[in-house]
């Protein structure tokens, strides 16, 4: 479930805003469970890019050297929203089960 | 002059690279110029930490080589890695399925095109090598006074011939086949890690050459 989900928290940490790769790995190591270990990221920005639903570009940061930044294409924005729908009626379901039996 | 930590660096780095080696080559180059530059970031951080404590840090966090592979494998649905029960059963048959009539090794080139263990590059070397490696096989068995230039030419004759001969001489049949398939069989049943299956133990000089390899002449 966590591999299935993890590309998600992906795209959401790209919602807003532009990121580079180190600083994602940063954001997703900073929620507790999500990523065992940074490096697995990596192979998950390649599909992603693969799959067109992240497109990363070379620029300027604006501290130390430039980077490849990340962003959401329409595509990944499509996808995201389609998840976001179906992960809060999935967590409603689950929490009210859960809720349930205590 | 390289530092500990470079060397760390660049360590770590080639271990990644020989894990992901089953990858196709873009995606295999793009994650491991992005772990380079994540570790590039990592140590431009600053810290209290002298440098090579750093690097470890930093490695650390990436993680196992074989665990990123391992999330490779999974997101580019390359199957497990993991070789399974048919997977052995492919090489027995590559290596002897010649001698069960033509479709031994014909069922042997299918279980080993079905498989995920292997990279195409594994497949087509075990498809074209291991047929032409089994010529050692055959003139060991027979122990005719020519000595064979074509791999492929004559093998088709040659292992019609070998039916009646293997009832009589099985045991030196089986030790040529051993030696002779080495090129392909070997290069096959070394790549998964604990790959089950026979490994071709005795050696013939000369036959581990690759697909061009010809039956030595000993005699």
């Amino acid at each position: 479930m966590r591999r299935g989900t993890l590309e998600y928290c992906v795209l959401a940490l790209l919602r807003d805003e532009e990121r580079y790769a180190f600083n994602l790995v940063r954001g997703l190591g900073a929620a507790d469970g999500l990523v065992t270990s940074g490096g697995t990221l990596y192979p998950l920005l390649a599909r992603l890019r693969k799959d067109g639903w992240v497109a990363s570009s070379w620029r300027e940061s604006p501290s130390g050297p430039p980077r490849r930044y990340y962003r959401l294409t329409p595509k990944g924005q499509d996808a995201l929203d389609q998840f976001t729908d179906e992960w809060r009626r999935f967590r409603d379901a689950v929490d009210a089960l859960m809720g349930g039996t205590r | 002059m390289m530092t500990g930590s470079e060397r760390a660096v660049g360590e770590y780095l080639d271990r990644l690279e020989r894990s992901l080696r089953r990858l196709p080559p873009r995606q295999r180059r793009a994650i491991l110029e992005e772990v380079g530059e994540h570790l590039d970031d990592a140590l431009a951080e600053p810290g209290p930490d002298p440098a090579e404590a750093a690097v470890r840090t930093a490695l650390d966090r990436l993680g196992d080589p074989d665990d990123i592979a391992r999330e490779a494998r999974a997101r580019f649905g390359m199957g497990s890695g993991v070789p399974s029960w048919t997977d052995a059963l492919a090489i027995v048959l590559l290596l002897l399925g010649g001698f069960l009539w033509v479709s031994g090794w014909i069922a042997g080139v299918v279980l080993l095109w079905m498989s995920d263990v292997w990279s195409t590059r594994d497949k087509l070397v075990g498809t074209l090598v291991v047929p032409g490696g089994l010529l050692p096989a055959v003139w060991w068995a027979f122990r005719t006074t020519s000595c064979e230039t074509s791999p492929r030419g004559e093998a088709v004759p040659a292992r019609d011939r070998s039916y009646s001969r293997l009832r009589s001489g099985g045991a030196g049949l089986y030790a040529g086949s051993c030696a002779g398939p080495e090129a392909g069989g070997d290069h096959l049943s070394g790549r998964p890690s604990g790959a089950p299956g026979p490994k071709p133990s005795c050696g013939l000089p000369g036959s581990s050459d690759g697909p061009s390899s010809n039956a030595p002449c000993l005699a």
